[in-house]
């Protein structure tokens, strides 16, 4: 049985053993269980909605009565992607947008690019300022597209860049987004579609894809592509369970944590009332998500942030361990950064957000570096003493890998499910990729994360930037 | 002395736990692959069905009288479905042999797919049912009416009015109250309604109204017969003072650009309200005379921004003797006034200068003789 493999020195060194093994097991099970929740409701969700679309499908309907939107690029130094990103946006298959690319003080030629390429001009725009942001240096209209306008501004970084944006929008819906990635013709019409359902959705996120390696011809994804290298495949798993089998999950329950940076549609009046993205954080898309949910809910408005399983966005990820790493270390950085300001709606008068969300990225996003490190050296420290039970811990293991592959499993198949994104022969990749993950990339991210804590709790400076406060950010106010 | 060792229950609940997880993992694994492999075969299907009706449905082949099979049966609809739409969407296309398609395959009897479960059968029956107008369907169609997902709600208010006309009274209630119906969709069924329909409609409909309905059902007056909507529009234009109601009803006078409504949008152009304001001036540009010059140059000066940027284009657009908007733009003092009026003139020359280089190259491209594809057919996907 169990205990008879290893040495006991005492009852009651072998309690507190098993004590704190059983305090990681329920832990494991407590975070598991937020996951597994999420797998189910988007079992029960996406097929359905898979199924309502294909009968109802968005037709493009060039109406006055589709919401209008201002897309806000804010670009720094893309020269080498923008023209494919601004080429897809403004081919969007939608009655009425604009585009604003803002360049965020970029030190490359990308505004000479934009200026060439769109036949850009100054334009005298009436620029109100609804945010503060850094000097605006000059406002630019292209002569063969009447919907696009380029900001050239001071840099302040992609919240400030954001800011401007809003300033210069002239609808009443905006969709952010990033200078880096690609759209699909029918991105807008899918984001808008749960607020023209339901008029009080208040933001709306879509699924991204991984880009790496995929074929584009003037900023239309041509072919899907499972990337060679290892690495970008553990990340198109990581999408994949991030999109599918969480954050279609977490929207029906109005508790979604996030709307991506790259793929967002706010409404312009509730960002203005949230007072704008916040510059002082490393990124800002969990933060304003969390803002948009702690006004609308102070306020005790009634209110919905949706998601759309569909991939209207197609990114770059990170290829090299190096820039991993770094990415890694920012993201976790804004969780805490977000989990701080935030604090206020724990357990509060929030539903669904303060009693399943919060509590959801608290322990399974926020801590879950240090419960697995500290679990790591607990195992050790008890085997040197001679206090571990090999068999519980190998047990205890075993379950950590299992619940995660399980997890992977579960959103390849919600894939299968409805959309086939990658070919037969990229499927069998990432089966087997979802196994291999398990040993090493994993501990790299968690690695990763542990040390982005880190950096969040010291305020680790960022290059470019004013100090950032770290753990000492002041508990927002709406 | 007893230990929590002595009772291991979550040691083995670990290990049973385990155990469970790597088989579902491993079944899981196993489902994907499945529905993988199920997907390549159901995909081939649906390929060839498509070939093979859109051949039908384009005419090509009438004398083969397939069975459908049940397994096809969505396919086949949705395709039909797509086909009717874009044929009687389309100026001079008649549906007429889709309906006889309809009778030689035996489309009747899909009312019970309106009793099962899935969302989208009901969906794709409803919008066939309106399609080939089956009355004995009534029932179950009037169950749908209030279902609570709004797309099934309406396709079934469409199948409805499509069946039986009259009913449209019905649907400009349902317009009032239910908010999760897609704004587009709707105007689509109304434009298909025709406006000698939906107006008489509408206008009952708003009788009752109250504010949140009104705005609903003010959307959709641009679609109605200006004579019919206007004594309701005048009325409310008159007499309402909800600012939301107004700047809706402004919206809709904008479109049917009747000079009846001078007056009150005149007296609006002073309301309270900024979005009122900028409303009126929609309203008042396609019936603004000289007589209005006075007041639209004040409200180049208008404390609200939108305001300004609004008069501006009225002035630009409405004005255009002798170069008018540029004698404002040199002669104004108020520095956001200029402003607004500089915007909107260099707007109108990109404005101008992208419309020249289009017709450009719309003569360039018929000198070539290139052919260009019917935009309706192009949006739809289907021909």
């Amino acid at each position: 049985m169990p205990f008879s493999s290893h040495v006991i020195h005492s009852r009651t060194e072998s309690d507190v053993v098993i004590l704190i093994e059983l305090a990681f097991f329920l832990y494991f099970l407590f975070t598991n269980a937020f996951y597994i929740l999420t797998v189910l409701i988007a079992l029960f969700t996406l097929p359905r909605f898979v199924k309502l679309h294909r009968a109802d499908p968005i037709h493009y309907v060039y109406s006055v009565l589709e919401l209008p939107v201002s897309v806000i690029i804010p670009a720094y130094n893309e020269s080498e992607s923008i023209i494919e990103t601004v080429s897809s946006l403004l081919e969007q298959k939608y009655s009425q947008h604009e585009v604003i690319v803002v360049n965020d003080g970029s030190t490359d030629h990308m505004l000479d690019i934009l200026r060439e390429h769109w036949s850009l001009e100054p334009f005298p725009e009436a620029y109100r300022v609804l945010l503060e942001t850094k000097d605006i240096r000059g406002i630019y209209q292209s002569r063969t597209h009447a919907h696009l306008r380029v900001i050239d501004k001071a840099n302040g970084g992609k919240a400030d860049a954001l800011n401007a944006g809003i300033n210069a929008a002239r609808y009443p819906i905006v969709f952010v987004c990033d200078g880096d990635s690609y759209y699909t013709p029918d991105a807008l019409a899918c984001l808008v579609e749960p607020m023209v359902k339901d008029p009080r959705t208040v933001a709306s996120g879509g699924a991204i894809g991984v880009s790496n390696d995929c074929i584009f011809k003037d900023g239309q994804i041509i072919q899907r592509r499972l990337s060679k290298r290892w690495i970008v495949r553990f990340q198109v798993l990581e999408y994949m369970r991030a999109f599918l089998a969480s954050r279609l999950g977490w929207a029906p329950l109005n508790a979604l944590g996030i709307v991506s940076g790259a793929c967002g549609l706010f409404r312009k009046s509730v960002l203005v009332d949230a007072g704008g993205f916040r510059a002082d954080t490393v990124v800002e898309d969990m933060e304003i998500t969390l803002r948009v949910h702690h006004l609308m809910r102070s306020r005790g408005t009634p209110y919905r942030i949706a998601f759309t399983p569909f991939i209207v966005c197609w990114t770059r990820v990170p290829d090299t361990l190096r820039t991993l790493w770094q990415q890694r270390i920012t993201w976790h950085r804004h969780v805490g950064e977000s989990m701080v300001i935030h604090r206020g709606m724990l357990l509060g008068r929030f539903g669904t957000v303060g009693w399943l969300a919060y509590p959801y990225f608290v322990l399974a996003e926020w801590i879950y570096p240090i419960m697995v490190l500290s679990g790591f050296l607990f195992g050790l420290i008890a085997a040197y003493f001679g206090f571990l039970s090999y068999y519980s811990q190998f047990v205890l293991l075993g379950l950590v890998f299992v619940l995660a592959l399980a997890l992977c499993m579960a959103a390849i198949m919600l894939d299968e499910l409805s959309f086939n994104t990658y070919s037969a022969a990229d499927l069998l990749i990432l089966l087997f990729a979802s196994v291999l993950e398990l040993f090493g990339f994993r501990q790299f991210c968690m690695i990763a994360n542990f040390v982005g804590g880190w950096a969040w709790f010291a305020g680790w400076p960022i290059r470019g930037r004013a100090s950032i406060p770290g753990w000492r950010f002041p508990p927002y106010k709406p | 002395m007893v230990s929590v060792a002595d009772f291991n229950i979550f040691i083995v609940l670990m290990f049973w736990s385990t155990i469970a997880t790597f088989i579902m993992s491993f079944c899981l694994m196993m489902l994907a692959l499945g529905l993988r492999i199920r997907s390549v075969f159901v995909s081939r299907r649906i390929k060839r069905v498509l070939t093979q009706w859109r051949a039908v449905f384009t005419g090509a082949v009438v004398e083969s009288q397939t069975p459908i099979r049940r397994n096809d049966a969505f396919t086949i609809l949705s395709l039909w479905n797509d086909f009717h739409r874009v044929r009687t969407a389309s100026a001079g296309m008649s549906a007429a042999s889709l309906q006889e398609v309809a009778q030689t395959y035996h489309f009747m009897g899909l009312a019970r797919w309106l009793l099962g479960r899935d969302a989208g059968d009901k969906l794709v029956a409803l919008a066939t049912i309106g399609y080939i107008r089956e009355e004995e369907a009534l029932p179950q169609i009037c169950d749908l009416l209030d279902d609570r997902l709004g797309e099934i709600s309406l396709a079934a208010y469409r199948a409805l009015v499509l069946i039986h006309p009259l009913e449209t009274d019905r649907l400009a209630r349902a317009i009032a109250v239910r908010d999760d119906w897609r704004s587009t969709t709707v105007e689509q069924l109304l434009q298909e309604l025709g406006p000698d329909l939906i107006s008489p409609a509408l206008v009952n409909a708003a009788r009752d109204a109250d504010e949140a309905q009104l705005i609903a059902l003010l959307r959709y007056f641009p679609l109605g017969d200006s004579t019919i909507c206007c004594e309701t529009l005048s009325a409310l234009l008159e007499r309402h003072d909800e600012p939301n109601v107004l700047a809706a009803a402004l919206r809709a006078a904008a479109a049917h650009a009747d000079p009846r409504y001078g007056l009150a949008i005149r007296e609006l152009l002073a309301h309270d309200a900024p979005f009122v304001r900028v409303a009126a001036l929609g309203a008042l540009r396609p019936i603004c005379g000289d007589d209005d010059l006075q007041t639209v140059l004040r409200m180049l000066g208008d404390r609200d921004s939108w305001v300004r940027y609004r008069a501006a284009q009225t002035i630009v657009e409405c004005f255009t003797h002798e170069d008018y908007a540029g004698h404002v733009q040199r002669e104004i003092a108020d520095r956001f006034a200029r402003d607004a009026l500089n915007q909107v003139l260099a707007e109108r020359s990109v404005l101008a200068s992208q419309a020249a280089s289009r017709a450009t190259e719309e003569t360039t491209t018929e000198r070539r003789g290139i052919e260009r594809r019917p935009v309706d057919a192009m949006r739809s996907g289907v021909l």
